[in-house]
């Protein structure tokens, strides 16, 4: 981790160096801070060109506010987020303009992220209208392609959003952020809130798009299932902190973290087979427990693992954990 | 059919609820049958607005208008509960049929204390001494595995997680030592890992109690985990029925298989998963024949023309398909 | 249970069934409407026209009353019925400044307040509360001592009333939409705050607006009738029915159709609006409008 702002890999697209994000809370007449709330408490990873990095966590562990760090929705507390070996937090206002371009994001509602009062073809345009070199025509042209993409038809630009399914709705979604030909796509939940029988193709499709376009993903979600069949390279967040990440497959095969088990327990519902079901929920990211957050439900707790944070270290080539269970 | 019904706690024939709105009749149940057996767990799956929750609440009678359980019986120890006038109806819902609801919060009142809440729940159908109502709350939350419940009875709901909260909510439909629990959806709104231990403790409540109890839901995962039989429903109809292992591991109905097939397995390497075309009729405007007709790959002239007849599989397996067997 | 349903039709099908109150409604705010435009050529007789020998003559359903004068006469001879036609010229002047004036301020002001945030909002919500809490007829009584009774002493006091809850009310909308994710998209992508506000937060506040308009239209018409009969409003000679009310007041026993007649209309026309903005409140709702 050096200063330079020339990444040694060229083949990484974003890059997270010790990322921290903490929301102060504040009480009382004066507003005075009483202390804060540590969403993103130190994590680092990157995400390679072409690639879907999954980022895998319950409520609470950070992965929403990591999406909003990158999308500049929020300002990091300390780190940095490099893009293309450019730290985002400190761009020109043109170098601004063409890293939101680069960066789209696709939510998790795609009712709540479609204004009710406008036409599908000013909801596509509206991140190229920013632009100030495209004509009318140009826009609309664009407009109808990235439909065509994302599986809709061209009329479909004149009508409202509540004229569509859930799953077309997701896909308009997508189509907006294909518009400005981005580099990098935030997918936040893209499909948990599709209809079961729908998800499948959504799925498809994203990978369809990707191997078309070489576009890289950043896939949030709660679902290990979901993040296991979609990403190449995985994240497992717990409270804030990264604490297993590695090759889908080989954290498939090699699951080291007793926490990731527990979130595969889940995820496939071996329960019946006496696998993992934890005892408590997950901790709050205000007052979170010592030591490695998640041992007072760890099944392999030792004395340690309350005093001593665990850090992230290499167990296998490209698979880090953190937990004592490993040296 | 009354003899049946005898060794049957519930027993639903062509239950068929609609909602009548202005532009039309919503057939949002439209000829549901299925059984439930003493102390048996029943998985009802389905979509979203597959008429699955509606199903439900027309257990309990609770369909509201424009809503109207149009025709069907819904016999529960051999008694039709449509026969029954609204008086008696009371005495079985919340007594003996109780319900868990996807968000806790809606049967959970915030300005009382969880040990009164549950204390009421149990007093509006019998009355016991103070003791005695204390010792009964203090051993519901113990079922629902609340850790040291003496204390947290004097807890307002907000002190709680999301998850006890639910636990909370399950203590409060388990208050009367009811036969039949209907679950819609209970564990959507909580967190994966807090998912899985709910589950295993509605199977520990199960075996403690006997409660017969019918699983909405959506996900196969939890169906396969919980629950000993299966109903699939599709377009306000149920498909496919059978014991939960047998029907997992063998779907008849191509919609089950296609919902089966559509999940990302474990370990699998393909990256392509099995999709399926199209989205759910309008509930307003149903297909004449079958109704997955229109998305089924095996789709052949007769499917368009009329519903296909439930076919026996088996002895407890049957699928309403043209191609089972 | 709401997921049965399929979504309501924002567009097209918009109004469903209407009920037989609405409709009464809207018929009379129509005729308020028209009679307010096209005054000079739906009366009989001109407001202001003078006729001793005709003074006080009672409606011409009672005994001693004139078919010329349907609702009567007041002590100038002047024909009630021309007079209110003439009044509802005046009242829709009053209720078009004062709810279009001071909903274009309070909208423009709520939406800043609450898209903007920090101190502009402190300071636009203090104001607001300020105004809700001024004592507005004594003001306006001061005023119309200071400046004599005028139309618009009355305009001024209205927009001063009523820009407030508009400016409250476009607030509170504009917090809920200003989190939810299409705004959120909108600003990632880099739009400026001044279309944000004009594509996304504007359009999907009207619909509230325009309830609380129509609401606002009978309060107009009823403030204004008050601050008419105290004598801060309308001046004399002008048909203004709280004007009217008031001259008539005084002889409610021996000529009761003076005060009654305008009494009725502006009831009527209050009523209708508050039956008008219930039914568009519910039908514009987004809770009841996925039901």
């Amino acid at each position: 981790m050096s200063d330079n702002t020339k990444t040694k890999n060229d083949n990484v697209l974003l890059e997270f160096i010790d990322v921290k994000k903490y929301f102060p809370i504040r009480q009382g007449v004066f507003a005075k801070t009483k202390g804060y709330i540590k969403a993103v408490d130190g994590i680092s990873y990157d995400i390679r060109k072409g690639e879907t990095f999954g980022l895998v966590g319950e409520s609470g562990c950070g992965k929403s506010t990591t999406s909003k760090l990158v999308l500049l929705i929020e300002p990091i507390t300390s780190g940095k987020i490099l893009f293309d070996g450019k730290d985002i937090s400190n761009l020109s206002q043109s170098e601004r303009q063409a890293y939101r371009e680069s960066v789209q994001p696709v939510f998790q509602d795609p009712t709540g992220s479609l204004d009710p009062r406008c036409r599908v073809s000013t909801i596509i345009a509206e991140p190229l209208q920013v632009r100030k070199n495209m004509t009318k025509e140009q826009i609309h042209a664009r407009v109808l392609e990235v439909l065509e993409m994302a599986g809709l038809r061209s009329d479909h630009a004149e009508l409202f959003p509540h004229q569509f399914s859930g799953g077309q709705r997701q896909r308009i979604a997508m189509a907006r952020a294909l518009s400005t030909e981005p580099k990098l796509i935030i997918l936040d939940e893209p499909i948990s809130s599709l209809d079961v029988s729908i998800r499948a193709n959504m799925m498809n499709q994203l990978l369809d798009l990707q191997a078309k376009l070489g576009i890289s993903y950043m896939l949030i979600a709660h679902d290990l299932a979901v993040i296991l069949h979609m990403s190449t390279r995985v994240a497992v967040m717990y409270v804030g902190k990264i604490v297993e990440t590695g090759d889908s497959k080989e954290l498939y095969e090699h699951t080291a973290h007793p926490y990731t088990k527990a979130l595969f327990a889940a995820a496939f519902h071996s329960a019946n087979e006496g696998a993992l079901i934890l005892p408590g929920e997950v901790a709050s990211p205000y007052n979170p427990p010592s030591g490695c957050h998640f041992h007072p439900r760890c099944p392999n707790a030792m004395p340690k693992c309350k005093e001593i944070e665990p850090l992230l270290k290499e167990i296998s080539p490209g698979h880090k954990a953190a937990c004592h269970l490993f040296k | 059919m009354s003899e049946l019904a005898n060794s049957h706690l519930l027993q639903v024939i062509d239950l068929k609820t609609h909602f009548f709105v202005s532009r039309g009749t919503l057939k949002a149940v439209d000829g549901v049958s299925f059984y439930l057996n003493k102390g048996e767990v029943l998985g009802i799956v389905g979509e979203s607005a597959c008429g699955k929750s509606v199903t439900g609440l027309s257990l309990m009678r609770l369909i509201e208008p424009p809503g109207k359980i149009v025709g069907g019986q819904i016999l529960f120890n051999g008694e039709d509960l449509l026969k029954l006038g609204e008086k008696d109806m009371l005495k079985i819902r919340g007594r003996q049929i109780t319900m868990i609801q996807q968000n806790p919060d809606t049967s959970l009142n915030p300005v009382f204390r969880i040990g009164n809440q549950i204390a009421e729940a149990i007093t509006t159908h019998r009355k016991l001494s103070k003791e005695a109502l204390n010792e009964k709350v203090i051993e519901l939350l113990r079922l629902v595995r609340i850790p040291s419940p003496e204390v947290r009875a004097l807890d307002y709901p907000h002190q709680m997680s999301g998850g006890m909260r639910q636990r909370i909510a399950g203590a409060i439909a388990l208050a009367c030592d009811a036969n039949l629990l209907i679950a819609d959806e209970p564990t959507t709104n909580l967190d994966v890992t807090t998912q899985a231990q709910y589950i295993k403790l509605l199977e520990q409540i199960q075996s403690e109690t006997g409660v017969g109890i019918i699983f909405i839901t959506h996900d196969f995962g939890i169906v396969s985990t919980l629950t000993d039989r299966v109903a699939v429903m599709y377009a306000g109809r149920i498909v496919e029925t059978g014991p939960t292992k047998d029907l997992m591991e063998k779907p008849a109905h191509p919609y089950t298989r296609a919902l089966l097939d559509s999940v990302p397995k474990p370990g699998s390497s393909s990256t392509r998963l099995h999709s399926i075309q199209g989205g759910p009729p309008n509930p307003n405007k149903m297909p004449p024949g079958c109704r997955f007709a229109p998305r089924c790959e095996k789709v052949k002239p007769e499917c368009l023309k009329e519903y296909p007849p439930e076919v026996k599989i088996n002895n407890n397996r049957s699928a309403s398909c043209y191609y089972v067997g | 249970m709401n997921k049965v349903f399929h979504k309501r039709r924002l567009f097209g099908k918009r109004f469903g069934k209407v009920n037989p109150g609405v409709v009464i409604s809207l018929v009379i705010l129509a005729g308020f409407i028209i009679c307010g435009i096209f005054a000079p050529f739906i009366a009989p007789y001109s407001p202001t026209n003078i006729n001793l020998g005709d003074a006080l003559k009672p409606p011409a359903f009672q005994a001693g009353g004139d078919v010329h004068y349907p609702l009567g006469t007041d002590r100038l001879g002047r024909d009630v019925l021309s007079r209110i036609i003439f009044g509802a010229r005046v009242s829709l002047q009053v209720a078009a400044i004062g709810v279009v004036a001071s909903g274009i301020i309070g909208l423009t002001l709520g939406v800043i307040s609450g898209y903007k945030g920090g101190w502009i909002d402190i300071i636009i919500q203090r104001a607001v509360d300020i105004m809700l809490g001024l004592p507005m007829i004594l003001i306006a009584m001061v005023l119309a001592i200071i400046f004599g009774a005028s139309i618009l002493n009355v305009a001024f006091v209205l927009i001063i009333i009523f820009w407030a809850t508009f400016a409250r009310q476009s607030r509170a909308e504009t917090l809920k939409l200003r989190n939810l994710d299409f705004v959120t998209l909108a600003r990632t992508s880099g739009t400026s705050d001044f279309i944000i506000i004009l594509r996304h937060i504007v359009p999907n506040v009207m619909g509230s607006m325009l309830v609380l308009a129509t609401l606002n239209v009978g309060a107009t018409i009823t403030l204004e009738a008050t601050l008419s009969f105290l004598g801060a409003g309308i001046p004399p000679p002008a048909p203004s029915w709280g004007l009217m009310t008031a001259d008539g007041r005084d002889m409610v026993v021996t000529a009761w159709w003076l005060s009654f007649m305008p009494g009725v209309a502006i009831s009527l026309v209050v009523l209708a609006c508050n039956v008008f903005g219930d039914w568009l409140r519910d039908r514009l709702d987004p809770k009841l409008r996925t039901i």
